[in-house]
């Protein structure tokens, strides 16, 4: 399959480049949550979805790992 | 012949010039002209309508690329404007027997690309012969010096004016062609997707706004929380670090200082004085507007475009912040102190000495935004008052003393860490005296402590926060930034600004940018990045300027631009194929988003659709199996607004939600919104709202 699981779009890797891009913040940022908060990737993913301001493919990426149960 | 640029401008200038200020107006059909006498001379003040002539192409075919084009009457362009042949025919006639012609529109570039086709087109006669009207607004006074004094036209300007045009016709005609194309190529279907010299870039900024704010993590910090008690009054106070970077340190810090006794170590005073802000250009007042008054640049535009056709206010498409020493200031003063609400104001400032704060922006054509000081001639609505109200007192303020105010800080010790209070007291008003309504500032008082006070601290806490994306833009921050930018020119910024959204490339009032605003920049950022680059745009209005500063030339430069489009579509050409497929795609994707209301609840595998009928031209909602006769579910939608499918489904009916945006309104429904037993209430209220509509209508109608 060549299509973005999330959105459709082609994808390049595992994902299209937006969704791409955002798996990468999404576990490059991990680092800086466990330091400053000594969060869990299960919690700060948690985390994360409750906060507002988080971006919207990098929320879609989470939905679409707890749904893979990648958790 | 005095040419004009609209019918108020023509009544105004035949007004002032005329010796006894009351010309005659000759009625030909649906247009005029004003006659007047001035002197020995006979004048005939004609008026156009903004442009009476436009670009059309003169080749064959609606296709690309298509490089030719000539100068032609409005309506044979826009089969619309039915009102500018009468004003061209009655301009020629009258030509006739002229012994000389003058510009009389506005003092800019369009103004005089305006007068000169005119006099090309309409009144046949040769522009280099006539002369032009230098003012920046329409009051008796001005108008008569612009008379006495008349200059030859401006050529480079006029070129760079005609030039602009032509580089606007080449790109916007052939790219939207382009993409149009492309999609019905790839998928038969004939939607116009359109994009433009500086439309492009606008949609660029807006793209990749929206990409920072999709891939935003948010961050967290710590803030700490401090509570005191000082002579039975409750202070909050600050802890030198505002943001704490880990939950660690945070806890450290309040374990260390709660329950201990702070000591005040200094009390700082820092007295700060704030000179005025520069009087208005048409950037900063329309930035200005949108924040106090909430109206979109565009609005703000037309507003000040119409204060100054009533004479009240001067030229408004302008880029200086500064008023000339030849600006008559103490007869604007003079003018204002007759008017009621400024006259207290006025003559306090005509005692002082008449020395306006200056801002660095200039602009060789008009001086910075101003009111005249006429009364205006025509009732202004609410909206022009309250901007009509902003001008003014923000010219005031230019002659304003100082504001001064005193920041203070107490700093406050607690072991070896760091806290603060706070306090702002203003010691003397100076320009917010005037500019009042428009500057907000809080005073704050510094709590009654002293160096050495002791302060229990009697609540300690820290609170976790997280870091925010970057902002969406608004209508005047993208102004903003497409005037840093260099890109496009005071007068076509809002109308660019406009275009972004209303081509539904970005949702609602902030500029989310929509699946098809997606579909366009993905695809013009794949195959033809140079149309979203600013800097080619960029070049482009330096060449402009660079005709407009008699540096280079019009054949020159067309030369130039029709090159390099050639090349891009060339390029385009190559790969139409492929972009009209993924043009296709984001289209298919935009479709979903905006028309889509998910699976049909009747049948089991039909899609729920807006439909528009063919009959009636009224939305609803259909099954995708009615044209094959398999389903025949429908439900009624709102008619008026726009209409955008929820993620979420009615508590009271468990059919799918909608929002619907109306103007400045927005509602939420679902789509069995007739039937939902939630909603019979609305529905009561609604018919009630109507039944008293009609009413209303029946008693206009009546009287």
């Amino acid at each position: 399959m060549n299509n973005c699981p999330i959105c459709g779009r082609d994808k390049q890797d595992e994902f299209c480049p937006y969704h791409q891009t955002a798996s990468t913040n999404l576990k490059e940022m991990h680092e800086k949550w466990e330091t400053a908060a000594g969060l869990s990737w299960e919690e700060y993913l948690d985390k994360i979805s409750d906060i507002e301001d988080t971006g919207r493919w990098i929320r879609e990426v989470i939905e679409f790992i707890t749904s893979q149960g990648g958790l | 012949m005095l040419v004009t640029e609209k019918p108020t401008a023509a009544k105004k200038i035949a007004e002032a010039l005329d010796d006894s200020n009351s010309p005659k107006e000759i009625k030909k059909g649906k247009t005029s002209y004003f006659e007047c006498t001035r002197g020995n001379d006979e004048l005939v003040v004609v008026y156009a309508l903004g442009h009476l002539f436009e670009l059309k192409q003169t080749e064959k075919g609606w296709t690309y690329p298509r490089l030719e084009n000539k100068w032609v009457p409005k309506y044979e362009v826009d089969k619309k404007a039915t009102n500018i042949k009468p004003i061209i025919s009655l301009i020629k006639k009258l030509s006739k027997d002229i012994d000389r012609f003058v510009v009389a529109t506005d003092y800019d570039i369009e103004g005089s690309l305006i007068g000169y086709l005119t006099l090309l087109y309409a009144c046949k006669t040769e522009p280099s012969q006539a002369a032009r009207m230098r003012f920046s607004a329409l009051t008796e006074k001005e108008l008569e010096h612009a008379f006495e004094n008349m200059i030859d036209l401006d050529f480079p300007l006029i070129e760079s004016g005609q030039v602009r045009h032509e580089v606007d016709w080449l790109y916007g005609i052939n790219m939207t062609r382009a993409l149009t194309l492309s999609i019905k190529k790839a998928a038969g279907w004939f939607k116009i997707v359109s994009t433009g010299r500086v439309q492009g870039p606008a949609l660029s900024y807006v793209a990749q706004r929206e990409k920072e704010i999709n891939l935003f993590v948010p961050l967290p910090y710590w803030m700490i929380q401090i509570v005191a008690h000082h002579n039975n009054e409750e202070l909050e106070l600050e802890y030198f670090k505002k943001r704490i970077s880990t939950v660690s340190e945070a806890k450290a810090i309040v374990e260390t200082i709660s329950g201990q006794t702070a000591i005040v170590d200094k009390i700082n005073r820092r007295t700060v004085t704030q000179q005025p802000h520069p009087s208005f250009n048409l950037s900063s007042l329309q930035s200005e507007a949108y924040r106090h008054l909430g109206f979109k640049p565009s609005r703000t535009l037309a507003l000040a475009q119409s204060l100054y056709l009533n004479s009240a206010i001067s030229y408004p498409r302008t880029s200086s912040e500064q008023l000339p020493d030849t600006l008559d200031i103490k007869g604007i003063l003079t003018g204002l102190s007759a008017m009621k609400n400024y006259a207290s104001m006025a003559k306090i400032i005509l005692k002082g000495p008449l020395s306006p704060v200056q801002g660095k922006k200039t602009d060789p054509a008009h001086p910075a935004i101003h009111p005249t000081g006429e009364k205006p001639t025509k009732r202004l609505t609410p909206s022009e008052k309250k901007l009509y109200d902003l001008i003014v007192r923000r010219f005031f303020s230019v002659f304003g003393e100082p504001l001064v105010k005193d920041h203070l800080r107490a700093d406050i010790v607690c072991e070896s860490h760091r806290l603060y209070t706070r306090g702002l007291q203003i010691l003397k008003q100076g320009w917010t005296e005037y500019y009042g309504p428009y500057f907000k500032t809080k005073e704050k008082a510094l709590p009654d402590i002293e160096e050495g006070d002791s302060i229990p601290l009697t609540s300690v806490d820290s609170e976790e926060k997280h870091t925010l994306p970057p902002a969406r833009f608004n209508p005047a921050s993208l102004l903003k930034l497409l005037e840093r930018e260099n890109l496009g020119t005071k007068s076509t910024r809002s109308r660019i600004v406009d275009s972004v959204r209303s081509r539904g490339y970005t949702i609602g009032d902030s500029f989310e940018l929509s699946t098809l605003g997606y579909a366009l920049y993905e695809t013009l950022d794949q195959y033809m990045p140079a149309m979203l680059s600013p800097e080619m745009t960029r070049q482009l209005e330096k060449e402009m300027e660079d005709i407009q500063q008699g540096k280079t030339d019009r054949d020159n430069v067309l030369v130039k631009i029709k090159n390099s489009l050639l090349s891009i579509l060339e390029e385009f050409k190559d790969r139409e194929d492929q972009i009209g497929e993924d043009l296709v795609k984001g289209l298919q994707r935009y479709w979903k988003d905006t028309e889509e209301l998910g699976p049909c609840p009747k049948c089991d595998d039909g899609v729920l659709r807006v439909v528009q009928s063919p009959k009636t031209g009224k939305r609803f909602v259909g099954c995708s199996n009615y044209k094959d006769g398999v389903c025949n579910q429908t439900f009624p939608l709102p008619q008026k607004g726009r209409l955008a499918p929820l993620e979420t489904m009615c508590p009271h009916c468990d059919h799918r939600m909608i929002k619907i945006f109306s103007g400045r309104r927005t509602w939420e429904t679902c789509i069995n919104w007739t039937e939902c037993p939630g909603r019979q209430e609305d529905l009561k209220a609604l018919d009630k709202r109507r039944a008293r509509q009609s009413k209303k209508d029946e008693e206009g109608n009546e009287s």
